[in-house]
């Protein structure tokens, strides 16, 4: 009971450490030991170094979230199949065609997306 | 664990045996699916809810089939439970009574939906009819399996399908007002119980109930605070889905919004699903320990009764009005449960899994019915308050009766079918000595009563708004809808023992 409790006070450790770090980094030490000297070129944002244009938040064509399910979709099944093709010996005829089912649906994603017209691009 | 051993031992007859009304159902969901992408008339895409009440007629008359099987130990058997992959899934009447439920109420859902087509031919017909078939499966999963990860796919399975089905009606803001709220509120709900399901494994170190079940009490002196904790973050997370109050309030808008059959759908298969999930989980999993929990499920089984009954009381609109009702029914319905904590022995609990079935067919058959009475009205009507059904008595004499026979079954008159399920369930209450249960179980039923007897004075004592005598034209899908909610609930209140011998009879969970 007790050590099962334990285990929750290295959780709880973590986490005020996670909150100290930070804030001792950031907050405490950082203006202590770093000059202070602002120059308008300094305090614009940011950019891989080149200069910043347009806003922050910039809209997405949505057609980029269906091609990102799509990804994910098949992304996952690989992630099925590994563990699969490892204990394929074992699990014989039965784990194959189990696998073709489940490589059938995602097929069947696959041909309904295409027939929906979402691999088009416009 | 021999995870892989367990899974060399199957074979494909196994997974037909035990599966065979899951697997046709999602056969026909994608029959369905790949006909509508390549089939080019419109027409012929309009057949698809006939397709799919077939497919639902299979996987019914397969579960018939199924019943039985797990004890049949004079026709050969072994007596033991059938199951994959080690207690993952199990084949047992308790699963099969469900599986009756979810398909019967599934194919009278989409034979209301043809006429539901034909007045909104935006609504893509094949894709509403797929959603429906998946749904189905899920809740056929949450009543089959063992296991609280597949328990968990079976849920979203039917939660999600059934977003997409209430927001079907695309340019209708009521409907996607509603699709917003059920997926906003189920997700959380979801997320709840997922929550309360990881606390469990992580105190069993078992996703599977049976197995968990036994460690869940080696560890209940050590871990009581944790695994209350995981009880009730899983009855939260399904108490969304059956509508308990306080976690109904998503019901009223969404029932408003969706589409009538979806509606029907919602109070009836998902309720039911959410039920058979409860009972599963809780029966289970809680097994040894449900005398400490079972004071939770008696505090929201009160709760839902008086809140439910009394917020239907003031309500204008019928679709609300039959929402707050199926809320105070989820009250009724978690009764049978909720008193096992006193007075557990197997036979009890065969009573309250019988009590809980024979209250789910009643309301099957009434809400049903009543829908279809309500779809007919409100259209002609062209709203949906209560004033719709002014004078219905002198427009339609068969409309009204068969509204009256729903509307009195539901709230408890003797005779109806809804009168024998509240009876079994009292008595349920007095034979394990919580009467104040049953006393409040019959005083709600007295407030339904009254605004029950709101929409009868509408039908029978009040003259029509307008002094339209045009006859309503009923359509033949819902003429037979109608008759068939009729029928059981006429002959399920007058004849309980057709159904009560049969549910008696069972063996739902084996031994």
């Amino acid at each position: 009971m007790v050590s099962y409790w334990n285990s929750y006070l290295f959780i709880f450790l973590f986490l005020v450490l996670g909150l100290l770090l930070p804030i001792g980094a950031l907050m405490v030490l950082g203006p202590l030991l770093r000059p202070k000297n602002p120059t308008p070129e300094k305090l614009t944002t940011y950019e891989s170094g080149i200069e910043p244009f347009g806003e922050a938040h910039v809209r997405y064509n949505v057609r980029y979230y269906l091609f990102a399910l799509m990804f994910v979709a098949f992304d996952v099944e690989i992630m099925f199949l590994y563990p699969w093709a490892v204990t394929f010996d074992s699990l014989g005829l039965f784990g194959l065609v189990e696998m073709l089912i489940f490589l059938g649906l995602l097929v069947l994603g696959l041909v309904y997306a295409w027939k929906k017209k979402v691999l088009e691009w416009k | 664990m021999n995870g892989i051993n367990g899974v060399t031992q199957l074979a494909f007859s196994d997974v037909w045996r035990v599966m065979a009304p899951e697997i046709l159902l999602v056969l026909g969901g994608f029959l369905i699916l790949v006909l509508d992408l390549f089939m080019n008339k419109e027409s012929s895409r309009r057949l698809s809810p006939q397709l799919g009440i077939l497919f639902l007629i299979a996987a019914f008359v397969m579960t018939i089939r199924n019943f039985g099987l797990v004890s049949d130990q004079t026709a050969g058997g072994t007596g033991e439970l059938l199951n994959l992959s080690n207690m993952l899934y199990v084949l047992d009447d308790f699963g099969n009574v469900f599986k009756l439920l979810f398909t019967a109420g599934t194919a009278l859902v989409l034979l209301m939906s043809i006429d539901f087509f034909k007045q909104n031919p935006e609504v893509k017909v094949a894709e509403y009819t797929y959603l429906m078939l998946f749904a189905t499966t899920g809740a056929m999963v949450m009543a089959s399996s063992l296991d609280l990860i597949t328990l968990f796919v079976g849920l979203e399975l039917l939660s999600i399908s059934s977003y997409v089905l209430v927001a079907m009606r695309r340019n209708h803001a009521k409907s996607a007002e509603g699709g917003m709220k059920y997926l906003v509120i189920g997700s959380i709900a979801s997320a709840m119980a997922l929550y309360g399901m990881s606390f469990l494994y992580g105190v069993t170190g078992q996703t599977n109930l049976a197995y968990g079940a036994q460690t869940v009490i080696q560890m209940w002196l050590q871990f009581k605070p944790l695994l209350t904790l995981a009880f009730l973050l899983m009855l939260i997370g399904f108490g969304v889905k059956v509508s308990l109050v306080p976690f109904h309030q998503w019901s009223p808008d969404t029932y408003e919004g969706a589409p009538n059959p979806v509606t029907a759908f919602l109070a009836v298969v998902s309720k039911a699903a959410g039920f058979a999930l409860i009972l599963r989980t809780f029966l289970w999993g809680f097994s040894g320990v449900f005398g400490d929990v079972y004071i939770y499920l008696v505090i929201l089984a009160a709760l839902t009764m008086v809140v439910g009954n009394v917020a239907a009381l003031s309500q204008k609109n019928i679709k609300r009005l039959l929402a707050y009702s199926s809320v105070a029914q989820a009250g009724y319905l978690l009764l049978p449960l909720a008193v096992l904590g006193k007075g557990k022995s197997i036979d009890n609990i065969w009573l309250a899994l019988g009590q809980t079935s024979f209250y789910l067919v009643a309301y099957l058959f009434m809400t049903m019915g009543a829908f279809a009475v309500l779809t007919v009205v409100t259209r002609q009507a062209g709203n949906e308050t209560l004033e719709a059904f002014r004078g219905l008595w002198k427009r339609a004499p068969f409309l009204a009766v068969s509204m009256a026979v729903f509307v009195l079954s539901m709230a408890g008159m003797p005779l109806t079918a809804g009168f024998i399920g509240k009876f079994y369930i009292f008595l349920g209450t007095i034979n394990t000595e919580m009467y104040w249960l049953g006393g409040l179980l019959f005083a709600t039923s007295a407030i339904a009563f009254y605004y029950y007897f709101g929409v009868l004075k509408a039908m029978f004592l009040k003259d029509s708004a307008v002094q339209s005598h045009d006859k309503i034209q009923v359509p033949v899908s819902l003429t037979v809808t109608i008759a068939i909610g009729l029928i059981g609930t006429l002959a399920l209140g007058i004849f309980p023992d057709l159904l009560m011998k049969f549910l008696n009879g069972l063996h739902w969970f084996g031994q």
